[in-house]
C-alpha cells in the first residue's frame, strides 16, 4: 500500500511536531527511527488518524485519515509502547473478540476467528486468562493478536519493544517482522530491529532528515549521535 | 489481579447467567431471612459447601474456606467492635457467618460464569433503556472498561508505594493521593488513545 505524505506539517499550540514532511513509501517493512521528541509518534498517530495534520496531505491507499478516520482505523492497526493501555476486556479471548464487535459476524464466527488467531501468535492456552495477568511480552503478543484479528493492510507499531525484557523483545520483533504478512510500520530506538527493515526513515527536531537503506540510515544516526 | 473466573464443565458453569444468578439471589435472601440461629447457619453453610463441591469437585471446600479467610478482616471489623460495645457473641458470629456465606456466594457466581456471558446478560438487562437512550453495548463495555482498570489503579498503588519505600517515605494517603492520580490520569489519556485507535469513539 502506498503511503504518501505531501508537506504534513504538525504544531502543538506553539511547538512543531512534524516540519513540512512529504514521502513517497510502499516497502513492507518500514523503520523509523530518531530521539526522542524527533517527531516519530507524530508520523505514526498521522497514519491512522489520531493526529491529524495542520497542513498538507496524507494518503494511506486511498485513505486521508485526516478525513475519513474511520476508515483509516479500520484499514490501520496500532501497537503502542505500553501493553497496559491496549487491553480493552477483562479477559485475553474477549479482547481480541472486541475487535469484532462490530462485524456482521456471529458470535461463534468471532470466538473461532479470535481463538484462531490466538493459536497463530501462541497464546491460544491464555484465552480464558485475565488479561492484566499476562507477562508483558504476553500482552503485546495479545495487542498484536487484536489487531491481527481484523485483518488490517497497515501494521503501525510505536516502540513495541521499548518495554520489554530482551527475550520478549526479540519474541515481539520476530513476530512483526516475518510472522506478519502486512505492511509494518516500526517506529523504534532498537537499531537491531530497524537494520531488519527494508527501508529506514530518520527523524531529528521534527524534520524527515533521512530516508533509505537501514545500514546508511542507522550508520548516519549513529555517528550524528556520539 | 487474576480473572475470578476458573474453569469448569460442572452445573453452576453450565446454567446460564440469568437462572443461576436468580437461584443464587433466592439462596441468598432465604438466608438473610431464615439463618438467624446456629442450626440455620450450619445448613446454610452446607449448602454452600454442596455448591462449592459441585462447582469444583476436586477442591470445592479449599476454594470455599479461601474465601472465608479473604473475609478476614471484613469480618474482623465488623465483629470486633460490636463485642467491644457489648453485644452478644452469639448473635454478632451468627451474623458475620450469614455475610461471609453471602459473600461467598456471590463469588461462586463470579467463579462460574465468565465475564462474556456476565456482560451479555447485563446487556439484556439493560435493554429497556434503550428507549430513554441508553446504548446497552455502551453500558457492558463501561462495566468491562471498569473491571479492568482496578488491576491498573493497583498497579499504580503498588508502584507509587514502592518508590516511596525507596525513598525512606513512610505510607500515607497524603503522600500517596497525588502520584496515584497522576499515573491514572495518565493511564486514562493513554487508554482513550488507544480506545479510538480500535475504533472506538471516546
Amino acid at each position: 500500500m502506498l503511503i504518501e505524505f505531501e508537506a504534513v506539517s504538525v504544531s502543538f499550540d506553539t511547538k512543531t511536531a512534524l516540519d513540512n514532511v512529504s514521502l513517497k513509501l510502499d516497502q513492507k517493512r518500514i523503520g523509523v527511527i530518531g530521539l526522542n521528541g524527533s517527531g516519530k509518534s507524530t508520523f505514526a498517530r498521522l497514519l491512522n488518524g489520531l493526529v491529524q495534520p495542520t497542513s498538507g496531505t496524507v494518503l494511506v491507499g486511498s485513505v486521508n485519515p485526516a478525513k475519513d478516520a474511520k476508515a483509516a482505523r479500520k484499514q490501520t492497526g496500532f501497537i503502542f509502547s505500553n501493553p497496559d493501555v491496549q487491553i480493552i476486556m477483562p479477559t485475553v479471548l474477549e479482547d481480541v473478540s472486541f475487535t469484532l464487535r462490530s462485524s456482521r459476524l456471529s458470535k461463534a464466527e468471532i470466538r473461532s476467528k479470535a481463538l484462531a488467531v490466538l493459536q497463530r501468535f501462541g497464546i491460544a492456552h491464555l484465552a480464558d486468562q485475565a488479561a492484566h495477568s499476562l507477562s508483558s511480552g504476553q500482552k503485546q503478543l495479545l495487542a498484536i493478536s487484536a489487531i491481527m484479528v481484523s485483518e488490517p493492510k497497515l501494521i503501525v507499531a510505536d516502540e513495541p519493544t521499548a518495554l520489554l525484557d530482551l527475550a520478549n523483545s526479540r519474541l515481539v520483533s520476530r513476530v512483526l517482522l516475518e510472522q506478519i504478512d502486512q505492511q509494518v510500520v516500526l517506529i523504534t530506538h532498537d537499531l537491531e530491529l530497524a537494520a531488519n527493515c527494508d527501508v529506514v526513515l530518520r527523524f531529528a527536531d521534527a524534520k524527515l532528515v533521512e530516508v533509505g537503506e537501514p545500514a546508511a540510515v542507522i550508520s548516519a544516526y549513529l555517528a550524528d549521535n556520539k | 489481579m487474576n480473572s475470578l473466573y476458573r474453569q469448569g464443565t460442572s452445573l453452576l458453569h453450565r446454567l446460564k447467567v440469568g437462572p443461576k444468578l436468580l437461584i443464587l439471589a433466592a439462596i441468598i435472601a432465604l438466608l438473610a431471612v431464615f439463618a438467624t440461629n446456629p442450626v440455620a447457619i450450619l445448613a446454610a453453610l452446607a449448602v454452600t459447601t454442596a455448591l462449592f463441591k459441585i462447582a469444583f469437585p476436586a477442591d470445592g471446600v479449599t476454594t470455599l474456606a479461601k474465601q472465608f479467610w479473604a473475609l478476614k478482616w471484613l469480618i474482623l471489623i465488623i465483629v470486633i467492635p460490636q463485642l467491644i460495645f457489648g453485644a452478644a457473641w452469639l448473635p454478632v458470629t451468627t451474623n458475620a457467618l450469614r455475610l461471609t456465606i453471602a459473600i461467598s456466594l456471590a463469588t461462586l457466581f463470579t467463579l462460574t460464569t465468565k465475564h462474556e456471558a456476565m456482560l451479555a446478560a447485563i446487556e439484556r438487562a439493560v435493554r429497556p433503556l434503550k428507549r430513554i437512550g441508553i446504548k446497552p453495548e455502551t453500558v457492558s463495555l463501561i462495566i468491562a472498561m471498569t473491571i479492568n482498570a482496578i488491576p491498573m489503579i493497583l498497579k499504580f498503588a503498588a508502584q507509587t508505594r514502592e518508590a516511596q519505600a525507596a525513598r525512606g517515605a513512610k505510607p500515607s494517603i497524603a503522600l500517596m493521593t497525588v502520584p496515584l492520580l497522576v499515573a491514572s490520569l495518565k493511564y486514562a489519556d493513554e487508554f482513550a488513545e488507544a480506545l479510538t485507535a480500535r475504533g472506538v469513539e471516546v
